[in-house]
């Protein structure tokens, strides 16, 4: 059953100006960060999106939990749909989704100690106080492997390493017993042997609390070792959705083909091959007409210039927007 | 074996702060080999750009060499007057930074960033430097038309090809390229990085290249030096330290790097994280985290160790 589901979910926010620049040029150019995103999280799962930056994925994940107000589009939450609610009924529902930022150096206030930052929900939402909350807090710094947790129950922020930081970040996502969390990037502000600790604690704790993830990543490997989907934004769009393993093994758009054949492997004996596609990432105010891909693709013909292809299923759970799909693979 | 262009040798870089003196780089040796690309790998405070900025003679002013040598030609450029160090800074040695949104100056055109570089090592008049220049623009993959841009038009990855340009102008014997692609995304490093290899088969010029992803080390080096907390612990082929590594630092690092595979397979991670280097660890700087550390590891650093042509430093060897 599918805990989240978003249907043609956008959202475009006006580019910054200054007050003579609007009054000379009299209209408001958009940036499109989230252009039309359609898909569902089934309960248990762990759903990545990769891309690279800016290309929305950061924005698509705080929308999901309404962190960022949709231009449009439905998020449903567990079945209730969540964009319509009023913010006291919205509330009740944050206890159960929760969101874990990219930069444990930023996310954590300074002033304030670790015990309190983890257990400061728990008070927000009425459910503990005092000696209990205490109680709460230290067993899931336990958890989360910030032990012993009565050492760090008053440390502050900067007291810990980064990798401490994002354990603590962890824990307080996860002290009001959500049944959702985006981490959006949760580990690429740290070095990579910290990086392994984090992702296989983001992956026990998912097993042992039954959570379902919004998996937020630039890093394709990262998000092979995390995922059971991936899906492949660019621009502002699914480029290409599809389990895991079809995914790595069967790539069926040419962006999804160029981002894994542009990964430098910790192989010496793999290396880097000819990348097909050229040029950059055209700026999300001016999108490419027809396919947004369409400047840098080599397969491009005159139906991509002109017509966008949609999102479909070209195998079992494989969707793809290429009107070349059947070529590329 | 080819000849040693550069050699460091007991280097110690330390920074005064107000907390104490950081032990950045701690007596570490270290040789590059002409026409080689050698990976200097390690984690983020390890001292790998330290080590560069030392080669450079750029390090900044909190910054004291508390000791040992570096060798370029016969020559000690550590001890040389800052008027010499500044004609090999770009002619003989020169450097990549990281991020090429600041390393160019916005109100200087595209070409001139070059042009300067030629007119201040080279007899040659404006207009030929300007004709160097978009020969060598062009053959980095930027329209010669656009010498008289400004950064701001152009993309990380164009900014980042000319900063290479400045690099590789004066044909230097060594350029040291710190993580030159991490603010890039993934295709555009792939080309810089395929930039990289094709130059230095071109110009048989040296490449430090230091970075923390251990993928780009696999790509283009020819040996990899891997470093941590301050020093070297081990220096080999780079399938040497990616099929066998011997260090036990070296193992953790390459087990935690996760590779794009469908199957998965743990991850294993190094428990603990780097040490405080004001107050390294006694002995080994890695025994606190290392699973095979023995008394010894607490009490003594070790020392060089040469494996089958392998520097390593391991007690446990």
């Amino acid at each position: 059953m599918a805990l989240l589901k978003v249907v043609d979910l956008k959202k475009y926010f006006p580019v910054q100006r200054t007050f003579i620049d609007r009054l000379l040029a009299g209209r408001v150019d958009w940036i499109k960060a989230v252009d039309g995103v359609s898909f569902s999280v089934e309960k248990g799962e762990i759903f990545c999106v990769v891309g690279e930056s800016g290309c929305g994925k950061t924005t698509l994940g705080k929308l999901t939990i309404r962190l960022v107000e949709p231009s449009s589009g439905k998020i449903f939450f567990d079945g209730i749909e969540i964009t319509k609610l009023k913010s006291g009924q919205m509330r009740a529902l944050r206890r159960r989704m929760q969101i874990i930022f990219q930069d444990p150096y930023a996310s954590l206030n300074p002033r304030m100690k670790i015990g309190d930052i983890v257990g400061h929900g728990l008070e927000i939402h009425n459910i503990a106080r005092g000696e209990q909350k205490k109680k709460i807090v230290l067993e899931i710094l336990e958890k989360v492997g910030l032990s012993p947790p009565e050492q760090f129950y008053d440390k502050y922020p900067h007291q810990l390493s980064g990798g401490q930081r994002q354990r603590a970040a962890i824990a307080r996502a996860l002290v009001l017993n959500p049944d959702y969390i985006v981490a959006d990037e949760p580990t690429s502000m740290l070095d990579v042997s910290v990086q392994a600790e984090i992702l296989n604690l983001m992956l026990r704790l998912k097993r042992e609390f039954g959570l379902t993830y919004l998996f937020i990543t630039h890093d394709l490997a990262v998000a092979s070792y995390m995922a059971d989907r991936i899906a492949v934004m660019y621009l502002g769009k699914f480029v290409e959705l599809a389990p895991k393993k079809e995914l790595l093994t069967n790539p069926r758009h040419p962006y999804t083909k160029a981002l894994l054949s542009a990964i430098p492997y910790p192989d010496p004996d793999h290396k880097i091959g000819e990348i097909p596609i050229k040029g950059v990432v055209p700026s999300p105010v001016n999108i490419p007409p027809g396919c947004r891909f369409h400047p840098r693709c080599p397969f491009a013909d005159k139906i991509c210039m002109r017509e966008e292809p949609q999102l479909i299923e070209i195998a079992p759970n494989h969707f793809v927007a290429c009107h070349f799909a059947e070529k590329v693979g | 074996m080819k000849d040693v262009v550069l050699s460091i040798r007991g280097l110690k870089v330390y920074y005064k702060t107000r907390r104490g003196l950081v032990k950045a780089v701690d007596n570490v040796d270290l040789d590059v080999y002409e026409g080689e690309i050698l990976g200097l790998v390690g984690e983020s405070g390890c001292g790998k750009t330290t080590l560069g900025l030392s080669i450079m003679r750029l390090l900044p002013s909190n910054a004291i060499i508390a000791g040992g040598q570096i060798l370029f030609k016969g020559k000690d450029i550590l001890k040389i007057p800052d008027e010499e160090m500044r004609m090999i800074r770009g002619k003989d040695i020169s450097m990549i930074f990281q991020d090429p949104m600041t390393s160019l100056d916005p109100l200087m055109k595209i070409g001139d960033h070059v042009i300067e570089t030629y007119l201040s090592h080279m007899p040659v008049k404006v207009d030929e430097a300007k004709g160097k220049t978009m020969e060598l623009l062009e053959k980095l993959g930027i329209e010669k038309e656009r010498v008289d841009d400004y950064p701001h038009q152009f993309s990380g990855g164009m900014r980042q090809r000319v900063v290479i340009a400045t690099a590789i102008a004066l044909h230097p014997a060594v350029i040291i390229a710190d993580e030159p692609t991490t603010a890039l995304d993934v295709v555009t490093q792939a080309q810089i990085l395929q930039t990289l290899r094709r130059l230095r088969d071109e110009l048989g010029s040296s490449v430090i290249l230091i970075t923390h992803n251990l993928g780009i080390v696999a790509q283009i080096s020819d040996r990899v030096a891997v470093m941590y907390a301050g020093k070297i612990v081990e220096v080999g082929t780079v399938k040497e330290i990616f099929m066998d590594p011997l260090h036990p630092y070296t193992k953790g690092l390459i087990n935690a790097v996760p590779k794009v595979s469908p199957e998965g397979g743990e991850l294993s991670s190094i428990p603990g994280s780097p040490p405080d280097l004001i107050n390294p660890p006694s002995g080994c700087r890695f025994h606190p985290r290392c699973p095979y550390a023995k008394e010894i590891c607490s009490r003594e650093e070790p020392s060089k160790k040469i494996i089958d042509g392998r520097i390593v430093y391991c007690h446990a060897l």
